[in-house]
């Protein structure tokens, strides 16, 4: 049986977004205590007995916090309540309650993402403190989206203000109207596939089909079938005749995205087909003419795969008669939050939320962030953003975790209590023997310590 | 992930083509699987074959390897030997008790035909004893081998012989055991009045067998919910549940969870689901886990992303699923992930989604052959081709489903297959 303990909200903070707090644990104790001070911030609080029912109501409603008395076996209740909320979508931050939590058990949780550590008994100071933390970023300066203006391609769509892409916009409008083939170099992400459908929409194929191959995607052995087709029974998974995408291509535009990913023998294929203007199915003893215009994409450096070999010099040539480079979204400036916001609209639609605007803090992790993954990187952080957004405006919160946890936030004001001198010992022990994968022996070694004062001192932290 | 600055990478696919498929190199083909290095989370997935192989931790891992084969056939040879000394002693049954042992060695590293041929042979040797536990124990596991691995006629034969010889040596938990074996094979049939009848039947032995009876109560819950008795269900959940958290068994908790965790989906609450998901994953976490238990909440978790449209999400856990089933060799789940990943493409319009069902078919037929995974991965991927437009490609991956359900004698799932391929007729 479910005992919940509500507490009426007062309007203590006028203005404040309401904070709803959800206690986790046995009636009474710290949790009565909790509750009285929640009320006292004007916040909503919430009892419930176990994780089963915790789990019920978690899932029921939108939280801000939990706060979750952890008794016997800290350690593996610490990791089941990271895990859960981790997974939940909705992200209410965690703080942990714990009798003399040890440093070593602090560190660990922080490292989990888990919002504050309180040891029991809590001071009503201590719990103010806490709820101002959580306040604020609630009170990030919102920042309205960017505007942008996007221009159709297809279905999707292409968004720039940055000068770096209007070459790029140029040679498409340059390109496009001939039927010459071209070259599209760029990054993973950067936007590739797009800039070749544009290619092909603007020009006179425009009718005809548009064929992608990912040549990366698809494993060596298929690929050759999947360009050029089989006959039925060619070989043990040619269940019937299939038509290679070539001939699906023709009159159109061949996509050949990733060519670096392609074998030698392949290329070969690939050249023969571009001189000739014919293919041959697997198993098949007709040659069958095709009219593919082709654009071939690739994030690899093809003039030096070719001085390695492993790229066929003729086809290069056949390749490269107009190379269209694509920038990293890193050298794109302000596209970042111009991209975000189309984004953030875009997933908005989808998900049924409405956003007006994204907070100073998110605006600047994303800035910091290292976009490896570029434009798709940004859509698929975008698309989680969204999911686990509860207002209109995008917060630092709903990015990624580690964002927060790792090195991106430190780089964010700090609004965590100073530490103190055992715990950064504590902290500073843990990433050595991190990095040692826990032996002792080099750790101390790196520390400058005698191995038994390492061992007395991992003891002493729980480490 | 991009190869290291002036070396050559070197992909998976291409280190295997080159590896010939031979016994003796099975290991080592597996470790350039499982040393690999995927796509980092901001680049696109690919299937296996596209990851980068490690040749440098490649050699560091061949005397690793090599000390694997090396326990593996020593464990082998030690439970020869004591069955060798067992029949010295007069001890029959010590000997059959080591063949099995050495059986369960060979299950364990996913060599199933070996394994199966030490559990026949110890049968053998146990059908000629006075003593017939040993004999209940080799058809156990022959049965239970068989059962999953989709051989749910001959599993049902074992099951019933060990139950009939159980009941005959007075012996509740063998019997228990066999009910469950035989409620296990109704339910992978889709004969739930029979999965029912037989878990009830095992409960009447289990009154002091908490840990069985739980197992039992899941098995009921099971059958209910595919039977849409969903109150039914839960109840039965809540039972087993309870038992499991009393007897502190996190790994029989986490499978009761991962149970819930589908009837929440049959519900359509995704929200529930997931809650019971992760729950069950954090049960795991707590214990010493079963990587096929966890491997089976995470392919849950996997469809219900897919089913509640959140792909991205599903992708990421198809990531740390594809993780875990190649760390411990799990082929018949990986098939099964990549057929959702494949699905999952599907979904996003995309068509080299066919990748990913040619890998898991690549896998159904491999080594170890899954002949009944086999058949479901062509009848997803016919319908894969459906949603693209490909109807002869669709006719022709139903027309193989159709042969291998038919060979291994699936009826339901024949007249499914079936039932397509008039669908695709009449278009």
């Amino acid at each position: 049986m479910t005992t919940v303990l509500r507490v009426p909200v007062p309007s203590a903070r006028e203005g404040s977004p309401r904070l709803r707090l959800l206690g986790v644990g046995p009636e009474g104790g710290v949790l009565r205590d909790l509750a009285r001070f929640a009320e006292g911030e004007g916040a909503e609080f919430e009892r419930v007995p176990d994780t089963s029912a915790a789990l019920r109501t978690l899932s029921d409603d939108a939280w801000t916090m939990v706060l979750a008395v952890l008794e016997d076996e800290p350690e593996e209740q610490l990791a089941w309540w990271v895990e859960v909320l981790r997974r939940l979508g909705r992200r209410p931050r965690l703080v942990t309650l714990v009798a003399s939590p040890s440093i070593g058990f602090t560190l660990r949780a922080t490292q989990s993402g888990v919002f504050e550590v309180l040891s029991i008994p809590v001071g009503r100071e201590r719990f103010r403190e806490m709820i101002e933390r959580v306040r604020s970023p609630e009170q990030e300066t919102p920042l309205p989206l960017a505007e942008a203006r996007p221009i159709a391609v297809g279905n999707a769509q292409m968004v720039s203000e940055s000068p770096v892409m209007m070459p790029v916009f140029r040679s498409i409008a340059q390109v496009a109207p001939s039927t010459a083939t071209v070259l599209v170099v760029g990054e993973s992400g950067t936007g590739k596939e797009l800039v070749a459908r544009a290619v092909h929409l603007q020009g006179p194929r425009s009718a005809a089909p548009f064929v992608t191959v990912n040549c990366a995607a698809i494993p060596e052995n298929l690929l050759e079938s999947e360009l050029f087709g089989h006959e039925k029974g060619a070989f043990t998974g040619a269940v019937a005749r299939k038509i290679g995408r070539f001939e699906r291509a023709s009159g159109g535009t061949l996509f050949l995205d990733e060519i670096g990913d392609m074998s030698l023998a392949l290329q070969s294929k690939i050249l023969r087909a571009v001189q000739e203007r014919e293919i041959e199915r697997v198993g098949g003893t007709e040659p069958i003419p095709v009219d593919v215009r082709l654009i071939a994409a690739t994030n690899r450096d093809l003039r030096q795969m070719i001085g390695q070999g492993q790229f066929r010099e003729d086809l290069y040539y056949r390749l490269a008669v107009v190379t269209l480079k694509l920038p990293r979204l890193a050298e794109r400036g302000d596209d970042l939050l111009v991209l975000a916001s189309t984004f953030l609209t875009e997933f908005g639609h989808r998900y049924s939320k409405t956003f007006s605007g994204i907070s100073s803090r998110a605006v600047e992790m994303l800035r910091r962030h290292e976009w490896v993954g570029n434009v798709r990187e940004l859509r698929n952080v975008i698309e989680r953003a969204v999911l686990v957004a509860d207002s209109e405006t995008l917060r630092a919160d709903h990015l990624p975790e580690e964002w927060r946890t790792g090195g991106e936030a430190a780089a964010t004001p700090d609004t965590t209590p100073l530490s103190t001198l055992s715990e950064m010992e504590a902290r500073h022990i843990s990433r050595v023997l991190d990095h040692t994968h826990g032996q002792i022996r080099e750790a101390a070694r790196i520390l400058g310590v005698h191995r038994n004062t390492l061992a007395r001192k991992i003891r002493e932290y729980g480490l | 992930m991009s190869p290291v600055d002036g070396q050559r990478a070197l992909r998976v696919e291409q280190a295997l083509r080159l590896l010939p498929d031979i016994d003796a190199l099975l290991p080592l083909r597996a470790f350039v699987v499982r040393t690999s290095r995927g796509m980092s989370p901001e680049l696109p997935y690919r299937t296996v074959g596209k990851r980068f192989v490690q040749s440098g931790e490649l050699r560091e891992f061949v005397p690793r390897a090599v000390a694997r084969a090396s326990e593996h056939l020593t464990a082998l040879y030690a439970a020869a030997v004591e069955a060798l000394e067992s029949e010295e002693r007069g001890d029959l049954p010590g000997a059959v008790h080591a063949l099995l042992s050495a059986g369960e060695e060979e299950e364990k590293v996913g060599r199933f035909t070996q394994a199966r041929a030490w559990y026949e042979h110890a049968l053998r040797v146990a059908e000629e004893l006075r003593e017939r536990r040993p004999e209940i124990r080799s058809l156990r596991n022959l049965g239970r081998l068989d059962t999953m691995r989709g051989r749910q006629e001959t599993a049902a034969r074992f099951f019933q012989r060990s139950l009939v010889l159980a009941e005959a040596e007075m012996d509740a938990h063998a019997a228990a055991i066999a009910c469950q074996g035989l409620g296990d094979v109704a339910q992978a049939q889709g004969k739930w009045q029979g999965a029912t009848s037989w878990y009830t039947r095992g409960l009447q032995y289990t009154e002091s067998d908490p840990a069985l009876r739980a197992a039992l109560q899941l098995g009921l819950g099971e059958v209910a919910r595919a039977r849409g008795q969903l109150d039914s269900a839960a109840e039965w959940f809540r039972q087993a549940g309870a038992l499991f958290a009393t007897l502190r068994d996190h790994q029989g908790s986490a499978r009761v969870l991962n149970a819930w965790g589908l009837l929440e989906s049959l519900r359509v609450r995704h929200v529930e689901a997931l809650a019971r998901y992760s729950e069950a994953l954090a049960r795991l976490a707590g214990s010493r886990r079963d990587p096929s238990v966890e491997m089976e909440i995470r392919l849950n978790l996997c469809e219900l992303y897919l089913e509640w449209g959140r792909l991205t999400d599903a992708e990421d856990e198809i990531r740390r699923a594809e993780e875990l089933a190649i760390e411990h060799n799990l082929t018949e789940r990986l098939a099964r992930l990549y057929v959702i990943m494949g699905r999952v493409r599907g979904r996003q319009g995309d068509d080299t989604g066919f990748v990913f069902y040619e890998k898991a078919v690549e896998l159904c037929r491999g080594q170890e052959p899954w002949p009944r995974l086999e058949a479901d991965v062509y009848l997803a991927y016919a319908l894969f081709r459906k949603d693209l437009g490909d109807l002869d490609e669709c006719r022709a991956y139903l027309e193989r489903a159709h042969e291998v359900y038919e060979a291994i004698g699936d009826g339901a799932e024949l007249a499914r297959v079936d039932g397509e391929l008039a669908r695709i007729q009449a278009q």
